[in-house]
């Protein structure tokens, strides 16, 4: 999805070492986008592989920034929000609960 | 008191795609076997999950996984037929599997890492419920 500004991915399978490529890859569509919003509300799990990608990812953007590099991580208490804040991608991404925070 | 095996998942070197059975399965077993005010099943599910991603992607031949039961208390060992290995941050490599196992450690009670093997064993914080601390006949 993309509205001109807003680039979008939604993520919808389990992001492990098996699903690497594929993540990268969705990732990668989103390099030149002025605001990338990485959708990861409707995964059920994501681990170390899937932090290490997302760093990449957020490396090889143009000036990258919080306010244009965006995820979407479900509840806190969930996976992916545990381990995204275990990661500390707090400090890098602008992290929001839902997507309608995240596009406010 | 002794260790009790409640499951094991046989898994093997290079099989990604059958990581994620895997962890449904294991996810399953808690769901139906922890008490749920005593345990965190979802940092159970990430130390499962690092573990035996690690042990299939880096290790050697056959990777087994197994939950043990101490009393109420659960511990999980994975092992592969490898020589070990020692975790560096001088590639981009070992710098992933040292984030994984740093997450491991951050979620786990413990973790002891056997020098030597390929040997990872991690206390889990998941209790049983009251019924599956006597061992079942």
């Amino acid at each position: 999805m993309n509205d001109g500004r807003n680039a979008v991915v939604s993520v919808t399978y389990s992001v492990d070492s098996a699903a690497r490529d594929r993540f990268r890859a969705d990732l990668d569509t989103l390099l030149e986008s002025p605001v990338a919003i990485v959708d990861l509300s409707a995964v059920d799990y994501l681990d170390s592989t899937g932090i290490s990608e997302l760093l990449k990812f957020y490396g090889k953007r143009k000036r990258s920034s919080p306010e244009s590099c965006r995820l979407v991580v479900g509840p806190a208490e969930g996976t992916v929000g545990r381990i995204v804040s275990l990661a500390g991608l707090h400090e890098v991404f602008a992290v929001f609960e839902s997507m309608k925070e995240a596009q406010a | 008191m002794s260790y009790r095996c409640l499951r094991s998942w046989n898994l093997e070197h290079g099989a990604l795609e059958s990581l994620a059975a895997a962890r449904n399965d294991f996810l399953s077993f808690l769901q139906a076997t922890a008490e749920p005010s005593g345990s965190d099943i979802t940092a159970a599910l990430l130390i499962f999950g690092e573990l035996t991603s690690n042990a299939v992607e880096h290790g050697r031949g056959k990777v087994a996984a197994t939950l043990f039961a101490l009393g109420a208390a659960t511990a999980l060992r994975v092992a592969d037929e490898g020589s070990g290995f020692e975790v560096s941050t001088t590639s981009a490599t070992d710098a992933m599997r040292g984030r994984g196992l740093f997450f491991v450690k951050t979620l786990a009670q413990s973790l002891v890492v056997e020098t030597g093997a390929s040997v990872v064993e991690a206390v889990l914080p998941v209790r049983l419920r009251g019924g599956m601390e006597s061992p079942t006949a």
